[in-house]
């Protein structure tokens, strides 16, 4: 099985699969339940705040402009992870944890150990 | 005579509102001192000060969001479609500054510069744009036949802008004492020297937003300058002043804790001092909390779910504080 080409390639496409599946069950709600927005009491057109169609054009393209850059910069940095494949953790003890310790991460993203992270520097750390 | 449902959501909303102030006031002020501070590592304990918490900080803006959505739709309608612009580009502003915590600190040296300015002007936007809204809502908001009916850039004013400013300031006093609180060493030193002119500045914005909105609205200055009204808020500037003079003192004595909390004080002075100005209005100047409230069996509806759920953010929020209490330092990383 860790060698046969089509699981491989088909455990290579289950990874944007989720991302397809959301989005799908997404467009099917929402554009299933038009014209309302209330279903069968509000309509979308009568909930509509009245801004200019300039003001909309220009915050919508500003919100793609700015999620492309930074799922972008994600993107880049996921792309990373996979080139760099998965480490080995042989010989490495995990900490107990505790607060400051390296197992009580202070962000979502420091508890992925990647190894790109300069494990020195971002660590909260208890006082004292 | 019933409960005062929307006297309550009022009440749970304002209080939102100011934690979100306070507690994000500091971590965006983080962001605001990132250019005094050029130092990679300095700038490593900067944010780890505030990474455990910040994000649990902004929990309050969804509540107060959420809250104000459900309790006074009205309210939420109005005043969301006239401050739209302000609002989105605050927005975004937190959308940088919320990624930078995380790619800044997995980028390649050559890169993290980015990641300095995405938090840098992050934290700016936010803030101003708060400030910018806060004025706006100051200022006033036209309604006819419960719609929002002025224009979309209604709330680019000269006193607008100047309310974006005093709230940098105030922020960035905020993230100082913070910091003096949070850091040890050369960086507390430097955030000691850097506390005073900034406490003088915000001082000067205190007095400048307290003199511009009674002079440009008259029933704001009625509120407060007619007798007996007067003797009941004298308190608040006196406070304020009091205040200022014990957080001189405090920094001067290079204390470690006082200042932040007499900065608290400070902000929740000038807080009041709005809602003084404001109440019991939810879109000033004319529609109150009363005339915008939802039915009351949705208040009532919402109100017990709330009252449930606000004990355990208070609870996990003190107890996040307290896991992370302490100095933080950049040697404590090599262990």
């Amino acid at each position: 099985m860790y060698t046969s080409r089509p699981f491989l390639y088909l455990a290579l496409w289950m990874g944007p699969s989720g991302l397809i599946a959301i989005l799908a069950g997404w467009f099917t709600t929402e554009i299933g339940r038009q014209p309302w927005v209330v279903y069968g009491l509000m309509r979308t057109a009568d909930a509509s705040s009245g801004h200019s169609l300039a003001q909309m054009t220009i915050t919508l393209v500003l919100f793609v402009v700015v999620y492309f850059a930074l799922f972008g910069a994600g993107l880049g940095y996921m792309m990373r992870l996979v080139r760099k494949g998965p480490q080995t953790h042989e010989g490495s003890e995990p900490t107990h944890g505790g607060p400051g310790q390296k197992r009580t991460p202070a962000r979502p993203l420091s508890a992925a150990d990647d190894g790109s992270d300069n494990d020195h520097d971002h660590i909260q750390h208890k006082g004292n | 005579m019933g409960i005062d449902l929307p006297l309550i959501w009022a009440v749970i909303i304002i209080f939102g509102i100011m934690m979100y102030v306070v507690m994000d006031g500091f971590d965006l002020g983080i962001g605001i001192l990132f250019p005094f501070i050029p130092g990679k590592v300095d700038r490593d304990v900067m944010m780890n000060t505030v990474a455990p918490v910040w994000d649990g900080n902004e929990t309050w803006l969804v509540l107060g969001g959420a809250a104000l959505f459900g309790a006074f739709p009205l309210a939420y309608s109005v005043v969301l479609s006239a401050l739209y612009l302000p609002l989105i580009l605050m927005l975004i502003g937190l959308i940088f500054r919320g990624v930078a915590f995380e790619f800044r600190f997995k980028a390649k040296d050559h890169k993290r510069h980015l990641w300095d300015k995405a938090f840098i002007g992050g934290s700016l936007a936010a803030t101003f744009f708060q400030g910018v809204a806060l004025g706006a809502f100051i200022d006033g908001i036209p309604v006819v036949n419960r719609q929002f009916a002025g224009g979309s850039l209604d709330w680019l004013t000269p006193f607008t802008m100047f309310c974006g400013v005093a709230l940098i300031v105030a922020y960035a006093l905020l993230g100082c004492t913070w910091l003096i609180m949070k850091t040890e060493g050369k960086l507390q030193e430097q955030m000691h020297n850097l506390a005073r002119p900034l406490a003088f500045v915000v001082l000067a914005v205190i007095g400048i937003v307290s003199l511009w909105t009674p002079l440009t609205h008259p029933e704001i200055a009625s509120r407060w300058f007619t007798l007996p009204n007067l003797f009941w808020f004298l308190p608040v500037p006196i406070l304020v002043l009091v205040t200022m003079y014990g957080l001189f003192r405090a920094v001067a004595r290079h204390a470690h804790y006082t200042p932040f909390l007499l900065t608290l004080v400070l902000i929740f002075l000038g807080y009041s001092g709005l809602g003084i100005s404001l109440w019991p209005n939810i879109i000033p100047p004319s529609v109150s909390i009363w005339d915008a409230a939802a039915p009351p069996q949705s208040q009532g509806f919402m109100l017990v779910g709330t009252l449930f759920i606000i004990p355990f953010i208070l609870g996990y929020t003190f107890w996040s504080y307290y896991v992370f209490r302490g100095k933080v330092t950049h040697e404590d990383g090599y262990h």
